[in-house]
């Protein structure tokens, strides 16, 4: 990470000329290393062996020892054999994208890719394949071996530092079997995107549900009467408001309209922070009084064109966080 | 941020010092003492860190101890005044792969080391290439490589077996090593030399001949050279391996004529084709037989015997390789650098050509010291009683023949006035004496006489097809200058012991002293068994060892490709990649048969005007394709529904190899009902 920017980007635009700049989007899905894209140099390992051939070689030719050509070409020849071998090695791979997972601002996502053969054909044994992300310096390579004829997940863990949709940079796909003598590499487009939620803030005050009574206290108060709480069921609302009993009992969707639980629900409202807060900051509190909530307390939030009336559980809490990773945009919603 | 680099394992440390203990172990052979006891010396600590799980020792101590190494090496130069040889150099360069291997602990330096240890194993050559170091050092190479597989992905072992991938590398890289090996020219002379420091002695015949000292030679059954050459085996008699001339004799010791020997030039090479000069047939008449026929071309290897001179069969007139051989007048043929290597060469020989004698020369072949004054008389005696200088030295042939002069190996030591003493008291000894003292009487009685030394005889191995001449050969006798004739060989030990010229050592000693060479040269079963192996190494020696320059450019011609050595080899190397590219080819050709045969199904239709639409589905087209051909609408029938099964009904690929049959006759089927 503290390397200088400047010489990495002279090596970089040595290492990558414009034509292996272009985008390469998958098909179907799916990007597959064929021949026209697999590309092999010898590394520096590689480099080293050849200096080490050509001192076999001189010191055989100097002093005519049959034996050393001998073994000098037979490594030479077991060298070409490897360039065959690194080459098969990632030939007719194919790359897609499996899923991603979300995750705070700072910490880092998860891109899961899957790795496979060309579907009807016999793959080989692949050793070592690595995928890393040569465009951030931070992302650790990934790297992976698959049995004959196998397929295999390969996560790649992409350092985050905003909120909102992160796409998965140009993926260079690489190995360097057997013996490290050449590096054998491609790239892969994948229109993987995963979703930063906003970094919670540390040491939040706690949730402010006592500050913020409801507008007409009356009607949210629970009650020991049930019957006449319930309603139709209208669409949009939480699955742990639907009465089943009833429901089933009367053949038609009833919902509650009371609170179920012995607390009142709570709005977490952008309006009520602090004006001094920032925008960002504003969200990090927001989110980590999310997190706070747990499963037992019912939330709702309002932000500025957003509001997410008050519920619990997992997929709540998502649509939460995914409403402040994204706001202002309210594109988010089914948009990847 | 970079991957930080992987530290080695305890294993893998514990292998990378086993496999370069194997490399170095061999190098004993031929490192000074002091500097192999420094490499035991740093690779038990290495190995007692390992045992110990100790932490690798600090740069500071390594750079001491590499500063140690080399003031020992300075030493060790210095004690050799100045002179760095290939056996110091190797020793060095191991030292500093333990001193790395002692600091060795990410990927990188095991890599490093492992792959100087390939180094290592090459220089194991550098002192002599036996055939089982051949075999050793392929399955060090082996597992070197082995190791070094598993050492850059140690994840590889749960997925493959290091010996069959190892195995499929070593076949598809064979065809480069031997078109490489075969094409790659070789040098003529080395690019740079170090010499072999003096802890190789000098070994076979020396440059001086005292008959008085004693004959620990003979004794020696060491291989001093193999001979192969066409035809049918020569006699033993005729087998004089020439090497000096000596013309100096001070009562005790003979020497060569340092000046002679020094005016000398390039030896002719061997032309393509031989040609026969003029033989003298009875050359040999005093010699017993001669060597038969005309000129005799042959092949010899020399084992290294740290001299320059070079063995040829008595007259050599040729040798192939020319250049860096010089010869003489007298026939001595000598390189530029002592045999420090095994040396092979092609030679022809013929007899020598009648010569004239220059005043020098034959004063020089006829000086004696002062001495020995019975041998002068009897000498004297005979220039009186036969005018022919041949006679006389029948004269002194058949004395040797008469009793009782013998033939032993341990003769009686001599007086001070030797020829005398050898000639009228003790007369036992082997051919140094009589060499020693024929000449001595020719030369007194004068006629000019000189020494020769060399071998005489070999062992013909019948399963190699080559001769094979041991120290124990070592001969020594002698050239007279006869007008009209030059100098003919005349070996006065033949005519005390016949067998020894024909038969060989053995022949000629006392039962007594046979025994004392039988517990090395035992008869029977076990001569057949020596002869294969002894065959079989030089086969090995003949083939693999000794091919360079000259044996290149023989099998290039015998080829026909003749001097274009380097494109055989470019064109070579670019078949070889194109080859390489065959796999790739095929790959995709056969990437999925049943679309390739729907592909071809929809080529004929189109070519009979019905084409497949872009949205097509096979169904549609093949109902569409049997409307518009009527003939062959059951065909195109059959083959869409097994096509349609075939790509999208659910079987493991491995079980459709017979409907795959089926999908291509049905093709055929339908290309014959087209056809019509």
């Amino acid at each position: 990470m503290a390397t200088p920017a400047a010489p990495a980007r002279k090596r970089r635009a040595w290492a990558s000329p414009p034509w292996l700049q272009r985008r390469r989007p998958p098909r179907q899905g799916v990007v597959t290393l064929d021949r026209r894209h697999l590309y092999i140099l010898p590394s520096r390992a590689g480099l080293g062996f050849a200096v080490l051939l050509l001192a076999m070689l001189l010191t055989s030719l100097n002093y005519n020892i049959s034996l050393g050509f001998a073994l000098t070409f037979l490594l030479g020849g077991i060298g070409m054999a490897c360039m065959w071998h690194a080459y098969r090695n990632l030939l007719d791979m194919t790359v897609a994208g499996a899923g991603t997972e979300p995750a705070f601002a700072g910490e880092p996502a998860a891109f899961s890719l899957r790795i496979a053969g060309i579907a009807g054909t016999d793959a080989p044994v692949r050793i070592g394949i690595e995928a890393s992300l040569p465009s951030q310096a931070g992302a650790l390579p990934a790297s992976l071996s698959l049995a004959r004829d196998a397929s295999g997940l390969l996560t790649l863990h992409l350092p985050t530092s905003r909120r909102g949709w992160l796409a998965l940079p140009r993926v260079t796909l690489s190995s360097r079997f057997p013996f490290g003598l050449f590096r054998v590499w491609s790239h892969a487009d994948l229109p993987l995107v995963a979703l930063v939620y906003p970094q919670p803030e540390p040491d939040a005050p706690p949730l402010p549900f006592a500050a913020h009574p409801d507008d007409d206290g009356v009607a949210s108060l629970p009650s020991d009467d049930g019957i006449d709480q319930l309603r139709r069921y209208r669409s949009g609302d939480p699955l742990h408001r639907i009465a089943w009993k009833h429901s089933a009992r009367t053949g038609r969707w009833l919902s509650r309209t009371g609170q179920a639980g012995s607390q009142p629900a709570c709005w977490l409202d952008w309006q009520a922070l602090p004006p001094a807060l920032a925008t960002e900051a504003r969200l990090s509190r927001l989110c980590a009084w999310v997190l706070a909530s747990g499963d037992t307390m019912e939330i709702g939030l309002r932000l500025p064109g957003v509001e997410i009336p008050p519920g619990r559980g997992g997929a709540h809490r998502h649509a939460c966080l995914e409403a402040l990773a994204l706001w202002p945009d309210r594109s988010g919603q089914g948009a990847r | 941020m970079k991957p930080t680099p992987r530290t080695l394992a305890h294993e893998e440390h514990g292998l990378l010092l086993g496999q370069l203990a194997l490399v170095l172990a061999p190098q004993a052979r031929s490192l000074p003492v002091t500097i192999s006891v420094l490499l035991v010396l740093l690779m038990s600590w290495r190995w007692l860190l390992w045992r110990q799980r100790a932490p690798l020792p600090s740069r500071l101590m390594l750079a001491l101890i590499a500063g140690l190494v080399i003031l020992v090496a300075a030493a060790l130069v210095w004690q050799s005044g100045g002179n760095m040889g290939r056996d110091l150099s190797v020793a060095l360069l191991g030292a500093f792969v333990v001193l790395k291997l002692l600091e060795s602990r990410v990927l990188a330096d095991a890599t490093l080391v492992t792959q100087l240890c390939f180094y290592l194993l090459l220089s194991l050559y550098l002192f002599d290439q036996p055939f089982w170091l051949a075999l050793y050092s392929l399955a060090i190479a082996a597992w070197l490589l082995r190791n070094w597989l598993f050492l850059g992905h140690p994840e590889a072992r749960g997925y493959l077996a290091a010996w069959p991938l190892l195995g499929r590398l070593v076949l598809i890289g064979l065809p480069w090593a031997l078109l490489l090996f075969v094409l790659f020219p070789r040098l003529d002379r080395p690019l740079w030399r170090l010499p072999q420091t003096e802890t190789v002695a000098a070994t076979g015949i020396s440059d001086t001949m005292s008959p008085g000292s004693v004959s620990q030679l003979t004794q020696s059954t060491e291989v001093a050279l193999r001979a192969d050459m066409e035809g049918e085996p020569l006699p033993a008699s005729a087998l004089y391996w020439r090497a000096l001339v000596l013309w100096q004799f001070d009562g005790k010791t003979w020497r060569p004529a340092p000046l002679r020997q020094r005016h000398a030039q390039p030896a002719p090479g061997l032309p393509a084709t031989d040609e026969a000069p003029p033989y003298a047939r009875d050359l040999g008449e005093m010699a017993g037989k001669a060597s038969a026929g005309n000129s005799i071309s042959y092949n010899i290897t020399l084992e290294p015997n740290q001299h320059q001179w070079l063995f040829l069969l008595d007259r050599g007139q040729a040798i192939d390789p020319g250049a860096g051989a010089v010869v003489n007048a007298d026939g001595e043929f000598f390189t530029s650098d002592p045999i420090d290597q095994r040396l092979r060469y092609r030679a022809r020989s013929a007899p020598a050509k009648p010569q004239a004698l220059d005043l020098p020369t034959r004063q020089l072949a006829l000086a004696l010291p002062p001495g020995n004054p019975r041998s002068r008389a009897l000498a004297t005696e005979w220039a009186e009683q036969y005018a022919d200088p041949a006679q006389r030295a029948r004269a002194a042939l058949r004395l040797f023949a008469a009793a009782p002069f013998s033939y032993t190996l341990s003769p009686a030591p001599l007086g001070r006035e030797q020829v005398d003493s050898f000639l009228f008291d003790t007369r036992r000894g082997f051919c140094e004496h009589y060499a020693s003292s024929f000449v001595f009487l020719m030369r007194a009685a004068g006629v000019p006489a000189r020494v020769i030394t060399g071998y005489q005889g070999g062992e013909y191995n019948p399963i190699g097809g080559n001769y094979i001449v041991r120290q124990a050969d070592a001969h020594a006798w002698a050239e007279i200058w006869l007008e009209g004739r030059g100098w003919v060989r005349v070996d006065p030990t033949s005519a005390v012991a016949p067998s020894r010229v024909e038969h060989g050592i053995d022949a000629a000693l006392e039962a007594s002293e046979i025994e004392a060479l039988r517990a090395v040269r035992d008869p029977g079963w076990l001569r057949d068994l020596r002869w294969g192996m002894d065959g079989m190494v030089y086969t090995w020696q003949r083939w693999v060892l000794q091919y360079d320059r000259g044996q290149q450019s023989r099998l290039m011609q015998h080829l026909g490709i003749g001097d274009s050595l380097p494109q055989a080899l470019l064109a070579g190397l670019a078949t070889l990649s194109l080859l390489v590219l065959v796999p790739l080819v095929l790959r995709r050709r056969q990437a999925d048969p049943v679309q390739a045969l729907y592909a071809r199904f929809c080529r004929d239709l189109a070519r009979h005007g019905c084409v497949r639409g872009p949205a097509e589905g096979p169904q549609d087209f093949a109902a569409r394709a049997a409307r518009r051909l009527p003939a062959a609408a059951q065909a195109v029938q059959d083959f869409s529904e097994r096509y349609t099964r075939l790509r999208y009904g659910r079987q493991a690929p491995a079980l459709h190899s017979g409907e795959l049959a089926g999908l291509r006759q049905a093709l055929r089927r339908l290309s014959r009902q087209l056809a019509r």
